[in-house]
């Protein structure tokens, strides 16, 4: 089941700053694509016109691990892969949720 | 209380955030980490969340549950990081007037939680581990 609540959430808004002025977003990813990526957040460069979905197939290439129906979520809200990213935006991918 | 903590949870102060002279029932549903899956032995559960998220989808659980049972109070932690066989990972404590919104809200608290909270789960067996999703409602997991 893919996470499906952010279009309602009013939370916190994610911090941003200088790393957006230089180009950058951040990515948060948790449980099997946090081990993938050795890390809970990486900051990449922002590549023009690039999607989320785009972005997940960049840093989560098929060939290096298995493809999870992941849920895109940029700037606290669920969007869909055809989403545009800007720098200084934080962009979450979430596996399938887990919890009970 | 609605909160994800990161060591045990402290049952009775939960089922304590629901209690009141009016409430003539309180359910205490605690989500307990079980030694087998399929067969495998498992050793112990961990889990991750996206805290500062969680803790506001938890909120906005509660308050569609106070939109449906106006009359029943919701309190919600769950536990992160390792969680032992026989401990909970998971609580959730209702009170209401009566038993019928109590069941009802606990219940659709509980699905959303399993459908929505951002939080994932590892298993960690005698040979290997596994992040487990949750299965839609009605169907286990």
């Amino acid at each position: 089941m893919i996470c499906r609540f952010f279009d309602r959430i009013e939370g916190d808004p994610p911090v941003t700053g200088m790393d957006g002025e230089q180009g950058h977003v951040r990515v948060r990813v948790f449980a099997a694509l946090r081990e993938r990526a050795g890390s809970s957040e990486l900051v990449v460069p922002v590549v023009p016109g690039e999607t989320v979905g785009a972005l997940y197939a960049r840093l989560f290439p098929a060939e290096g691990g298995p493809v999870l129906p992941v849920a895109f979520v940029r700037n606290r809200a669920q969007v869909g892969a055809d989403a545009a990213i800007e720098a200084g935006d934080e962009v979450a991918f979430l596996p399938p949720v887990g919890g009970g | 209380m609605l909160a994800v903590v990161d060591g045990a949870i402290d049952v009775a102060a939960v089922r304590a955030a629901v209690d009141a002279a009016g409430h003539g029932a309180i359910l205490v549903f605690e989500g307990v980490a079980r030694d087998t899956f399929e067969g495998r032995r498992v050793l112990r559960l961990e889990y991750e969340a996206w805290a500062e998220v969680a803790e506001p989808v938890l909120q906005a659980i509660a308050a569609e549950s106070g939109e449906r049972w106006p009359d029943a109070r919701v309190a919600v932690v769950h536990r992160t990081g390792v969680v032992a066989i026989g401990e909970p990972s998971l609580v959730i404590a209702v009170g209401a007037p009566h038993r019928p919104e109590a069941f009802d809200a606990c219940r659709f608290v509980l699905e959303a939680v399993k459908d929505r909270l951002p939080v994932w789960k590892k298993e960690i067996y005698e040979d290997g581990s596994a992040w487990k999703a949750n299965a839609p409602a009605g169907q286990g997991g």
